[in-house]
C-alpha cells in the first residue's frame, strides 16, 4: 500500500499510471491547511502593494476553493485508480500539513509516501517544498517519492 | 539563507567591489561607475526577488551615500516626492471604496443583467473589471471580482473550458484597463515622478488618459473579440448563477449613505484629477479627497492600516533615488551612447523600448521595470528627438501589459491560485494579446502620441 499526497488537489493522468506501477492499494490524502493557504495567498499577492486584509481574504477563498477541489480530487482518483484494477481510498483532512502526513503514513504503517503536484507556477508546491526535508526527517524509513 | 540568496548575495558583493578596484571607462565618471554597479546590484535583486522590492528600494538608497554618489540628505529627500503621497492616497481610498462594498454592488448588479448568456457574462466580467482598473489599482479590482468569479463558476455546470474563459475575463480586463490612467498601478505615478525628476517635464492626469485610451480602446476590443471566441462554444447552464447573483445583491441590502457618500467623493475626485490635476497637482487632489472621507467619517485608520502596504513609500523612494544618481552621474547618457549607438531611427527606438518593456514586464515586478529602464530611456530623448513623455509612455504602457507569467503582477498570480486555470492557458491566449499590445502601443507611440505633446 502506497499513501498518495496530493500537494495541490490536481488530477493527472501520469502520476495515476505511476502510482499504478508500484502498488496494488492506494490511500490518496489531500491535507486542507490554513497555515499553507496563507504562505499560498502571500505568494500570489506579493508583487502588489495591498495591505495584509487582502491576503488574509484571498486565503479564505483559496481555502473554501481547495476544499471544493480535494473532495473533487478524491472522487476523480477513485474513477482513475479502479478503470486499473487498484483499490483507492480517499480523504480530505484538515490540520498541519507534516503532522497529519506523518501519522497517516505511520498509521498505516506504509513504505512509501508519494507526493504529487503538477508542473508550472503552483503556489502550493512552492511553500511544501520548503517542508520537504522535514518530511522526510520526520518519515524515518518510509520512503518519499515526489511525482510531478 | 537558502544556497540561491547566498550565491546572489555573494555575486552582489562581487559587483559591488569592482569600482573600487577596477578604474572607470573612457568617457564614464567615477561616481558613474560606481552607480552603474550599485544599479546592477539592485536589477540582479529586483529579477530574483532575493528580498522584496522595497527592500531592495533601501538597499539602494543606502548604498548611494555610502559610495559618495549621492549626499544622504538628497537621497533621502525623495521619499518625499509627490508620486508617493499620490499612490498611497490612491491606495486609502480605494480601502474606503473596497470597503464599503459599493465597487461589489455595481459589479453584481451589472453582472445580473448580462447573467442569462454565457458571452455576456463573460463579457460583462470583463468590461466590469477594465473600467473599474481605470479608476482603482487593477490587482486590488482583480481582488475584490474574484471572489465573484469563483462563485458563478461554483455554480456553473461543471466546465472547465468556460472557466479558463471567466479567468481570462477577468485577467484580461485588469490588465487592460489598468493603463488607462495613472490609477491603474504603481508604476504610472513613479513614472511621472521620475520625468518630473529628471527633466522638469511632466505628463497630466488628463493628457495621460488621452494618450493611453485609444491603446485601452482598441485593445479592449480585441480581447472581447477573443472571449467571444472562446466562451461561444461552451453550453452553460446559468440558471443557479441567476439565482446566485440575485441573493448576493439581497444580502448587501439597500445601498447605505457610506456608499453614497463614498461615490460621490470617487466621482469628485476623478472630475477633479482631470480638471485640476494639472494647476494644483495629483496628489494635492487625492490628499484632498483622503482628508473629505476621513471628515465625512467614510474612512477609518485601523482599516487603512489594514488594507495598504507601506512598502510602496520604500520602493518610490529607492527607486527615483536611484534614477536620480543615474542621470546626475552621466551613467544614463553614458549607457544609451554605448548601447544605442547606429540607432537613430525614432521608430524602431521606439519599437525596441516596447519590446523590451513587454520582454522584462513578464519577468519581474512592473513597477522594477520601470524603476530600472526609465532613467536610461529618458535619456534617449537627447539623441532621437521625441518626447521624454512619449519615451516615458512608450516603457510604462506595455510594462503594464503581463497577462502571461505569475511573476510580474498578483493580477496573473491570483487568478493562476484558483487552480482552474494553468500557466500554459495565460501564456497561449496571453501571447495572442501581447502581440496585439506591442503592435498598437507601437503604432500610438510613433504616430499618435509626438502629436500630443
Amino acid at each position: 500500500m502506497v499513501l498518495m499526497v496530493s500537494v495541490d488537489a490536481k488530477k493527472n493522468e501520469r502520476m495515476v499510471k505511476s502510482v499504478v506501477k508500484i502498488c496494488d492499494r492506494v490511500k490518496g490524502l489531500v491535507i486542507v491547511d490554513e497555515k499553507l493557504m496563507e504562505l499560498v495567498a502571500d505568494i500570489a499577492m506579493r508583487k502588489g502593494w495591498l495591505g495584509e486584509r487582502f491576503t488574509v481574504d484571498l486565503a479564505n477563498l483559496l481555502l473554501r476553493e481547495y476544499t471544493r477541489m480535494a473532495e473533487r480530487w478524491v472522487e476523480n482518483m477513485r474513477k482513475g485508480f479502479e478503470k486499473h484494477g487498484v483499490v483507492f481510498e480517499g480523504e480530505v483532512r484538515k490540520g498541519n500539513f507534516v503532522e497529519v502526513l506523518v501519522d497517516e503514513a505511520k498509521a498505516l504503517g506504509v513504505s512509501r509516501v508519494v507526493l504529487t503536484y503538477k508542473k508550472g507556477f503552483n503556489p502550493y508546491w512552492s511553500v511544501i517544498k520548503e517542508l520537504v526535508p522535514t518530511i522526510r526527517r520526520k518519515l524515518e524509513d518510509i520512503e518519499l517519492m515526489i511525482l510531478v | 539563507m537558502n544556497k540561491r540568496t547566498l550565491v546572489i548575495l555573494t555575486v552582489s558583493v562581487l559587483l559591488l567591489c569592482i569600482p573600487h578596484i577596477f578604474l572607470p571607462p573612457s568617457g564614464l565618471s567615477e561616481n558613474g561607475w560606481k552607480a552603474l554597479f550599485v544599479f546592477a546590484v539592485a536589477v540582479l535583486w529586483w529579477i530574483s526577488g532575493v528580498v522584496p522590492v522595497a527592500v531592495t528600494s533601501i538597499l539602494a538608497m543606502i548604498l548611494l551615500p555610502l559610495f559618495g554618489i549621492l549626499p544622504l540628505r538628497k537621497a533621502l529627500s525623495f521619499f518625499g516626492n509627490s508620486a508617493t503621497f499620490f499612490i498611497l492616497g490612491v491606495f486609502i481610498l480605494i480601502s474606503a471604496f473596497n470597503r464599503s462594498g459599493l465597487s461589489t454592488r455595481i459589479a453584481l448588479k451589472i453582472l445580473k443583467k448580462l447573467g442569462k448568456d454565457p458571452t455576456k457574462l463573460a463579457l460583462g466580467i470583463y468590461f466590469i473589471t477594465m473600467f473599474f482598473s481605470f479608476w482603482m489599482v487593477a490587482y486590488a479590482v482583480v481582488a475584490m471580482i474574484f471572489p465573484i468569479v469563483l462563485r458563478i463558476l461554483d455554480n456553473c455546470k461543471e466546465n472547465d473550458g468556460y472557466s479558463k474563459a471567466l479567468l481570462m475575463a477577468l485577467l484580461w480586463g485588469a490588465v487592460i484597463g489598468g493603463s488607462a490612467t495613472l490609477l491603474g498601478g504603481a508604476r504610472g505615478p513613479l513614472a511621472v515622478a521620475m520625468l518630473e525628476e529628471f527633466t522638469g517635464r511632466s505628463i497630466s492626469f488628463l493628457k495621460w488618459f488621452l494618450c493611453t485610451l485609444p491603446v485601452v480602446a482598441v485593445l479592449g476590443l480585441i480581447g472581447a473579440f477573443m472571449l467571444t471566441l472562446l466562451t461561444r462554444r461552451h453550453r452553460v447552464d446559468l440558471a443557479l448563477v441567476e439565482r446566485q447573483l440575485e441573493s448576493n445583491l439581497r444580502d448587501l441590502g439597500p445601498m447605505s449613505n457610506r456608499e453614497k457618500l463614498i461615490g460621490l467623493v470617487m466621482m469628485g475626485a476623478v472630475v477633479s484629477w482631470m480638471v485640476f490635476g494639472a494647476a494644483v497637482g495629483i496628489a494635492t487632489v487625492t490628499i484632498t479627497a483622503v482628508v473629505i472621507m476621513f471628515l465625512l467619517g467614510l474612512s477609518d485608520w485601523k482599516e487603512v492600516e489594514e488594507d495598504v502596504n507601506w512598502g510602496v513609500v520604500f520602493m518610490y523612494g529607492g527607486a527615483i533615488a536611484l534614477g536620480y544618481a543615474l542621470n546626475s552621474t552621466g551613467l544614463s547618457k553614458w549607457l544609451v551612447t554605448t548601447f544605442f549607438t547606429g540607432i537613430s531611427s525614432p521608430m524602431l527606438i521606439l519599437l525596441t523600448i516596447v519590446l523590451v518593456s513587454l520582454i522584462l514586464t513578464e519577468l519581474m515586478s512592473n513597477s522594477a521595470v520601470v524603476a530600472f529602464t526609465l532613467p536610461v530611456i529618458i535619456t534617449l530623448h537627447g539623441v532621437s528627438n521625441l518626447p521624454p513623455e512619449v519615451l516615458t509612455l512608450a516603457v510604462v504602457v506595455p510594462s503594464g501589459m503581463a497577462m502571461m507569467l505569475p511573476m510580474s503582477t498578483p493580477t496573473v498570480a491570483i487568478v493562476l491560485s484558483s487552480g482552474m486555470i494553468e500557466t500554459k492557458d495565460t501564456v497561449k491566449y496571453g501571447a495572442v494579446m501581447i502581440l496585439c499590445g506591442a503592435i498598437v502601443t507601437w503604432l500610438a507611440a510613433t504616430f499618435y502620441w509626438p502629436r500630443i505633446f
